[in-house]
């Protein structure tokens, strides 16, 4: 295929990290502790976004790592946010071809009701376990947030990084 | 990569598929090991953010002051206005001050006459807040301060009015608060025209409600509610918040503590006052009898 121009792989493994080590760490800014604000799993929109963009399903260590680190570092359950991310990454990718051809408020569209679905997942995995869960109103506005940035992550994604060369041949290289 | 990309697809999805199982597998054990030990996990989390949060403070910091500017900048048209406010504002807390000191002269007066002998004054070391919990799960904030600074689990965190949480894991030169909104923090409190002991229960919510009330009619909106020494962890007399009522119905308590604007908190460092556990030992009751017998059979022998 015409991969002259698109970033090779390594290149697009490596700025997935760099990207989603940005999201995290953006989740993490003291913009108002305590207060009303949610502030939206820019990971999830970066990760769904890309995924659907790719030519390639990201590597599962990378997905992995990133929804751990995100998991720790963030306060959330550990363990469930990643799994609920490699699970979307997973089925976002196989169905990548029926989603791609998609408009774009239908893959919104379920892109918020997979993040959703991870968010009713992880409310009952701790309902299960009798850990304190989050009033479902909190996780509510967690899916608002998140659906809400959906789409200025998949504009930077889609517009920002060549992923691939196909119908878009980019104007400059981008080495890194 | 001797295979190339596309030479055997087949062989890729199902190696990934395999990948993506033992993954899963293993981030579900990960999460009941959080849920069996989580003393130990949610230590080791601390730890990993104490590595990590600060060697991005100077990107956080930056950012949250610019998002701060932006949002102050909206309330520019007002300036005049508020300039006023500001200057009543000013002229009545001045009135208040002279007020403040002479109750204090009077009541260093009152103690020295007395010979009253006071607990030792808490000390703090004030912190910044460094980074947000990120995530409706938890209601914390990181603070830039740690074990390096004298603080511990458990450390009462003040902001310059009213309590604002716990410290709950602690890094080396990080520490992470547990604010008074959490679901998992309960601070007992006694509301103070009337003295009822209350619960101050945190439920995510940003007032948090009132539980384990005596009198429920006997709270007014508006009472003050101060934190009592029970239970040792908190210490006493320090302003919770205000009875307030929710709008489901519930008494609730609006924090004093102005968690929109938590850009610095004070970390009390407490030494635990002395607990008087038992009788003395002189003027108890005769306990020390049995290490008597021991000594007559070598003075037999």
């Amino acid at each position: 295929m015409s991969g002259a121009r698109a970033l090779s792989r390594p290149a697009r493994t490596g700025l997935l990290l760099l990207l989603g080590v940005v999201a995290i760490h953006a989740a993490l800014i003291p913009l108002g502790p305590g207060g009303m604000l949610v502030p939206p799993d820019l990971l999830y929109c970066l990760v769904i976004a890309w995924v659907l963009r790719a030519p390639d399903a990201p590597p599962v260590w990378l997905l992995v790592g990133l929804g751990l680190a995100a998991d720790i570092l963030l306060s959330r359950p550990i363990g469930l946010g990643a799994l609920g991310l490699l699970l979307a990454a997973e089925v976002a990718g196989r169905n990548r071809a029926s989603l791609r051809g998609l408009p774009f408020p239908a893959e919104w569209t379920a892109a918020a009701i997979g993040y959703g679905l991870i968010l009713a997942g992880i409310y009952a995995a701790l309902r299960l376990t009798f850990a304190e869960a989050p009033p479902p109103y909190d996780l509510l506005r967690y899916l608002v947030a998140t659906a809400l940035a959906y789409p200025l992550v998949a504009l930077a994604v889609a517009w920002g990084v060549r992923l691939h060369a196909g119908e878009r041949t980019s104007p400059r290289e981008r080495p890194t | 990569m001797a295979l190339g990309k596309d030479s055997d697809p087949d062989y890729f999805g199902s190696l990934r598929r395999l990948l993506i199982l033992i993954s899963a597998g293993l981030l579900l054990a990960l999460f009941l090991v959080w849920r069996i030990d989580n003393a130990r996990v949610e230590q080791f989390r601390v730890t990993l953010l104490d590595r990590v949060t600060p060697g991005f403070e100077w990107t956080l910091r930056p950012v949250a002051a610019t998002a701060r500017m932006i949002a102050d900048l909206r309330a520019w048209r007002r300036v005049y206005q508020q300039n006023e406010e500001l200057r009543r504002e000013v002229q009545r807390m001045q009135g208040w001050r002279e007020a403040a000191l002479q109750l204090e002269q009077k009541n260093a007066r009152l103690l020295a006459l007395n010979n009253v002998r006071l607990n030792p004054r808490l000390t703090y070391v004030t912190a910044e807040v460094m980074a947000d919990a990120g995530s409706p799960f938890r209601r914390s904030a990181m603070v830039n301060v740690g074990r390096a600074d004298g603080v511990s689990d458990g450390s009462t965190v003040v902001d310059g009015l009213g309590l604002v949480g716990r410290i709950a894991g602690v890094g080396e030169r990080s520490a992470r608060v547990i604010l008074l909104t959490d679901a998992s923090s309960r601070v007992p409190g006694v509301v103070l025209p009337s003295g009822q002991r209350v619960m101050v229960s945190g439920d995510n919510s940003v007032a948090p409600p009132l539980d384990f009330v005596g009198q429920a009619e006997a709270l007014r909106p508006g009472d003050r509610v101060v934190s009592t020494g029970d239970g040792g962890l908190y210490p006493p007399d320090i302003l919770i918040g205000r009875v307030t009522l929710g709008a489901d119905g519930r008494q609730r308590l609006r924090p004093a503590a102005d968690y929109r604007r938590l850009d610095f908190v004070r970390v009390l460092r407490r030494a635990p006052p002395a607990v008087i556990d038992g009788p003395g030992e002189i003027i108890g009751p005769l306990a020390a009898q049995p290490d008597l017998p021991p000594a007559p059979p070598e003075a037999a022998q």
